[in-house]
């Protein structure tokens, strides 16, 4: 695949100032990407694929079609770029959108295992050492365990845990306040607790984790 | 506090370690450590995910394909169901529409109704074909079905004339007072006076039925029949058998061919009034429901059965039927005994015989002894007497001399009808019989019994029966001779056992015979009956015998 990437991109006739617009304030390039400049979307593109992409698989978890999420979220932010009432806060922005079409797409997926459409194996391509295998089993446990919590509860727990956002982080890209974020983050601790103990691979891997971490 | 503060902070940090173990397993290039967890923290880690630039190629032809995309490809789906729920609502619409029409010299009053402006008359032309026309002063009012399932017409007063064409569904109604006229395709003239209730509808084709008013069930008029019902009376009339005459209003269209297009058909009169056919007796509803007890009979056929004196009284009233007619089999006729004179004329050609005598309490003497009782099959219901008196030997009470008997038969249910093969409940919907026993003491009648005898009755037009049932024999075995008229002398060889049978048994005597019975029977309609016992005649002597035949 590789080949033909470079070929599409070397036909891409990019401006040469895509580096300065790049470089620009979120300010300058929404103004420019809202009046329809599209070498500003390549700017922010660029500038926010990065946090897009690792939101994206964090959140949904290791698998080949994270990036067909990655393009909707940024033609949903540019279609909703004209909504951003503070163009600094274009980094809350383009989280806020990130997790709304993640919780779509869980929701979606979560449809399609009901009906029987079950994705590929997820984990195939971690490694395959000893460690690392316990390792994949425990992280297939976590987000089969996640699977089970609700979007919000899950996007929740990405920005939050996995993410290592502030509360107040959380609260803004939430769209709730900071008792309710805090409240919500309570309970879904105490939930993924319960989850936890009830699977022992977690449990087992916890359990490593705590001895490799006293030693 | 701190127990619980303590547990906070491990459920925490699971989930933290949780969130880590995550993060490792979805970083691009997988660094899981040899212990399975993280060295470092992944949000420090350098990130793997730079974008490649034909991830945005991708984008950027998306972002292209979807601003060129109009809204109305882009939310098809919706746009689609849009448009399907639009052609449904407008077409449930467009269905729901009634009936278009159009006013011909008519117009409408303040109260609604429409009414002729003209004196020619108006004419209500439907997008159907159907034509309603208005008699001048004719008023009616309009009831449009809503899915084009036809029109009901309300006429308050006058006459209108209807050419309704027939479509699947559909459902015209004409109400005038208390009356109702259901009509399917058909030609037909309906007048109806407020003031006076008088109720007339004259058909040219096909058949509509008509309801209400004082009549109890629902008659179905034909082609060239008219009906006059007023607040007390019903009259039917046919009018095929009436010569043509040059005819004005409803009478016109009686006695014309039909033409081939109903909605052309209607040419009204000019002046629109209307005129009792003169020539035409006025035939009752009573000698509609005889002439459907004759059945499907011709009237040559039923000419040939009756005696010549009897058939030319009947012509002279009109009564032969010219073709099956239906009547409603729930109203009670007037009784008319239409076979009197032929009783009469059979009792001048008999000889002098005993005459039984039948006493104020029916007691039978004079040659019976016995008493008058009434039977009854299961489909009949009587209204005279009131209770069957056959089981307590009750005798039947004679009105002003005669034996009579009221009441109703239900139709027999057959299966296989029309084939040789039919078989009809007859055994238990057998009709009616007035009977009597020849002793009183109903042993057999013995070495008194007659050689002859004659039963005179009169009663509605039908096929009766006698019978006679010899004493030891079982009840259902009867001797019984079929189609018997009154006062016709009968000797025992004329009775014959079975009684559809023309070679069974026959009595050799009627020494045997307990009681006698004259049978009204049932048959494939449902019927009203009225019929009495006038007298019984024996004929004690051979000779006598002799001299009647």
């Amino acid at each position: 695949m590789a080949p033909v990437h470079l070929a599409m991109a070397a036909s891409i006739d990019l401006p040469t100032a895509v580096q300065a617009e790049s470089d620009s304030s979120d300010t300058d390039l929404v103004c420019a990407a809202c009046e329809g400049d599209r070498r500003a979307c390549y700017a922010i593109w660029s500038k926010y694929a990065a946090l897009v992409q690792r939101l994206v698989r964090r959140f949904l978890g290791p698998g080949p079609d994270y990036q067909d999420v990655c393009q909707e979220v940024f033609l949903r932010i540019f279609k909703r770029l004209h909504q951003v009432r503070d163009p600094a806060a274009l980094h809350g922005f383009v989280v806020s959108v990130t997790l709304g079409v993640s919780r779509n797409e869980a929701r979606r997926r979560r449809i399609r295992a009901i009906v029987g459409l079950v994705p590929d194996e997820p984990f195939s391509d971690m490694g395959t050492s000893a460690g690392q295998g316990e390792a994949r089993e425990a992280a297939r446990a976590l987000y089969g365990m996640l699977d089970t919590l609700s979007a919000e509860d899950r996007s929740l727990f990405v920005t939050r845990f996995v993410e290592k956002m502030e509360i107040a982080e959380v609260a803004e890209a939430h769209a709730m306040s900071l008792s309710t974020a805090k409240r919500r983050l309570a309970r879904l601790m105490s939930r993924v607790n319960a989850r936890v103990q009830a699977s022992p691979v977690l449990m087992e891997y916890m359990g490593s984790i705590g001895q490799g971490g006293s030693s | 506090m701190k127990e619980e503060r303590k547990a906070t902070t491990s459920v925490e940090t699971c989930c933290e370690r949780l969130g880590e173990l995550a993060a490792l397993a979805t970083q691009a290039e997988g660094p899981l450590s040899h212990e399975g967890h993280a060295l470092e923290r992944p949000s420090e880690r350098p990130s793997d995910d730079s974008p490649a630039p034909w991830q945005w190629a991708k984008i950027d032809r998306l972002l292209d394909d979807r601003s060129r995309k109009g809204a109305l490809l882009r939310f098809w789906p919706a746009v689609a169901v849009s448009v399907i729920l639009l052609a449904c609502v407008g077409g449930w619409l467009g269905a729901r529409r009634t009936l278009g029409y159009g006013l011909e010299g008519c117009t409408f009053t303040s109260n609604g109704s429409l009414t002729a402006t003209t004196s020619q008359g108006g004419t209500i032309a439907f997008e159907d074909g159907s034509r309603v026309l208005l008699a001048q002063n004719a008023q009616l009012q309009l009831r449009l079905l809503s899915f084009k399932r036809g029109v009901e017409i309300d006429l308050r007063d006058g006459e209108v004339s209807l050419a309704v064409v027939h479509r699947a569904g559909t459902h015209w109604a004409i109400f005038a007072g208390t009356f109702r006229v259901d009509v399917t395709g058909t030609r037909f003239a309906v007048n109806w006076s407020e003031s006076s209730g008088r109720f007339r509808i004259a058909m040219t084709e096909g058949e509509v039925r008509v309801s209400g008013g004082v009549m109890m069930g629902a008659t179905m008029l034909h082609a060239g029949q008219s009906l006059t019902a007023t607040k007390s009376t019903v009259e039917v009339t046919d009018i095929r058998e009436v010569k043509p005459e040059p005819a004005q209003g409803i009478g016109e269209a009686s006695t014309r061919e039909a033409p081939a297009a109903p909605a052309n058909a209607i040419s009204p009169s000019p002046q629109h009034t209307r005129r009792e056919p003169s020539t035409p007796p006025l035939r009752r509803h009573s000698e509609m429901n005889a002439e459907a007890m004759i059945g499907e009979k011709s009237a040559a056929q039923t000419a040939q059965r009756l005696p010549k004196p009897a058939a030319s009284k009947l012509a002279a009233l009109n009564l032969l039927p010219s073709a099956s007619v239906e009547y409603s089999p729930l109203s009670v006729p007037e009784f008319q005994a239409v076979v009197e004179s032929e009783a009469a004329h059979a009792r001048v050609a008999k000889p002098t015989a005993k005459r039984v005598t039948i006493g104020a309490d029916g007691q039978l003497s004079g040659g019976f002894t016995g008493l008058v009782w009434v039977a009854k099959g299961e489909g009949t219901k009587l209204t005279t007497p009131k209770r069957v008196v056959w089981e307590d030997r009750t005798p039947l009470q004679p009105e002003q001399g005669l034996l009579c008997t009221r009441g109703t038969v239900a139709a027999l249910s057959c299966v296989n009808e029309g084939m040789p093969s039919i078989v009809c409940n007859w055994s238990l919907n057998w009709g009616v019989a007035v009977g009597f026993f020849t002793r009183a003491d109903e042993n057999a009648w013995g070495s008194e019994a007659a050689t002859a005898m004659a039963v005179e009755f009169r009663g509605r037009l039908n096929t009766y029966r006698l019978n006679a049932h010899r004493k030891g024999d079982p009840p259902e075995k009867l001797y019984c001779i079929e189609n018997y008229k009154s006062g016709q002398v009968v000797k025992p060889s004329m009775f014959q056992s079975p009684c559809s049978s023309n070679s069974g048994a026959t009595l050799p005597n009627f020494e045997g015979v307990d009681y006698f019975s004259l049978q009204f029977p049932s048959g494939m309609n449902y019927v009203a009956f009225r019929y009495c016992i006038a007298g019984i005649t024996v004929y004690p002597f051979p000779a006598d015998v002799a001299a009647a035949e």
